[in-house]
């Protein structure tokens, strides 16, 4: 498991190893202040753009491949701090906030394949946008330890 | 006047581009906690991708800071290397006289340039661009190593005041 508490000081943290993802899931803890209707914050990345998880004030979106592959989901988002989870499991992606669980379906072509992350947050975020921590469990985490590290990060689970 | 501190730091992290970039002319103290498996090994703490050629390090020779043009650099070549894994400090009082110590090492004025007030500004924690023009990255903490903590104080502190802060962030003092 990686878990990365950022500063709020800190614009975009590269790790020192990419992590590659087949199933997983990944709790992010944002912080929005968004000075604009339309905002973007990018989450996780690659540095060889190849991957990117991307909140936005209309939904989430992961693109992977070389964005080839991208699943999608609409919802509003807005100012706050907040957490979301996503969880995949085979070629099914889901968002889980404190609304409920929301189907990611494909918005490319496919959603196999393994998944490469080596940023956390993004260097063009839009301003008062921010990640505040990222865990990435790979493979198919207990619902007990998924719960340990959502209330360790942000003091409370998601459903 | 805190001017930055983070910290502890995951080693999982390479390197972290800082929201805004932190610039400190006249006196200022900076404090950085470094791990490395090896003497050897080069610890970048701050840099700056701007061009101004700030960066602070920890390598094989000295432990340095240094900035473009007229700044010039300080480094402790003539006192030793720290330990491989330290805290240190380095501090420039309003006269731009510049001091140096680390765990185990009391206080010493680096060798180097002559003492002066310009700024250092650094956006960069655990990488740096040493050339004198805006762009990449160049100079990055070799992999082993890691930046623990980076905490800079703007202004002149008393002692007390120092100890105070290292007491916080280390338990000990230097």
């Amino acid at each position: 498991m990686l878990l990365i508490h950022q500063s709020p000081h800190v614009k975009q943290s590269r790790l020192v190893d990419a992590i590659t993802l087949d199933d997983f899931v990944a709790v992010i803890h944002v912080a929005i202040n968004a000075t604009t209707k339309q905002w973007a914050l990018h989450m996780l990345g690659n540095s060889g753009g190849e991957a990117s998880l991307v909140l936005t004030n209309a939904g989430v979106g992961l693109a992977w491949d070389s964005d080839r592959k991208e699943v999608g989901c609409v919802a509003a988002f807005g100012n706050g701090v907040q957490m979301i989870r996503i969880e995949r499991v085979n070629t099914e992606f889901t968002l889980v906030t404190l609304e409920g669980s929301h189907p990611m379906p494909a918005t490319g072509d496919g959603t196999d394949g393994p998944i490469s992350f080596d940023l956390i947050g993004g260097l063009t975020d839009s301003p008062g946008c921010r990640v505040l921590g990222a865990a990435i469990l790979p493979g198919h985490p207990a619902a007990e330890d998924v719960a340990r590290v959502e209330v360790g990060m942000a003091g409370y689970q998601l459903s | 006047m805190t001017a930055l501190d983070i910290g502890p730091i995951n080693p999982a992290i390479a390197h972290s581009q800082l929201r805004i970039a932190v610039t400190v002319s006249g006196a200022f103290t900076l404090w950085g906690k470094v791990s490395r498996p090896s003497t050897d090994g080069v610890a970048v703490l701050l840099g700056d991708t701007a061009g101004s050629g700030s960066w602070v390090y920890v390598s094989s020779s000295n432990l340095g800071i240094a900035g473009s043009g007229a700044m010039g650099s300080r480094g402790s070549i003539d006192d030793g290397i720290p330990p491989a894994s330290c805290v240190f400090r380095i501090r420039r009082d309003v006269d731009g006289e510049v001091y140096f110590a680390w765990t185990g090492k009391a206080e010493f004025v680096p060798t180097g340039s002559a003492p002066n007030t310009l700024p250092y500004t650094f956006d960069v924690i655990g990488a740096a661009r040493t050339e004198d023009s805006p762009g990449g990255l160049d100079v990055v903490t070799d992999a082993g190593c890691t930046i623990d903590a980076v905490r800079i104080e703007a202004g002149e502190l008393t002692p007390a005041e120092r100890e105070a802060i290292e007491i916080e962030l280390f338990g000990f003092t230097l």
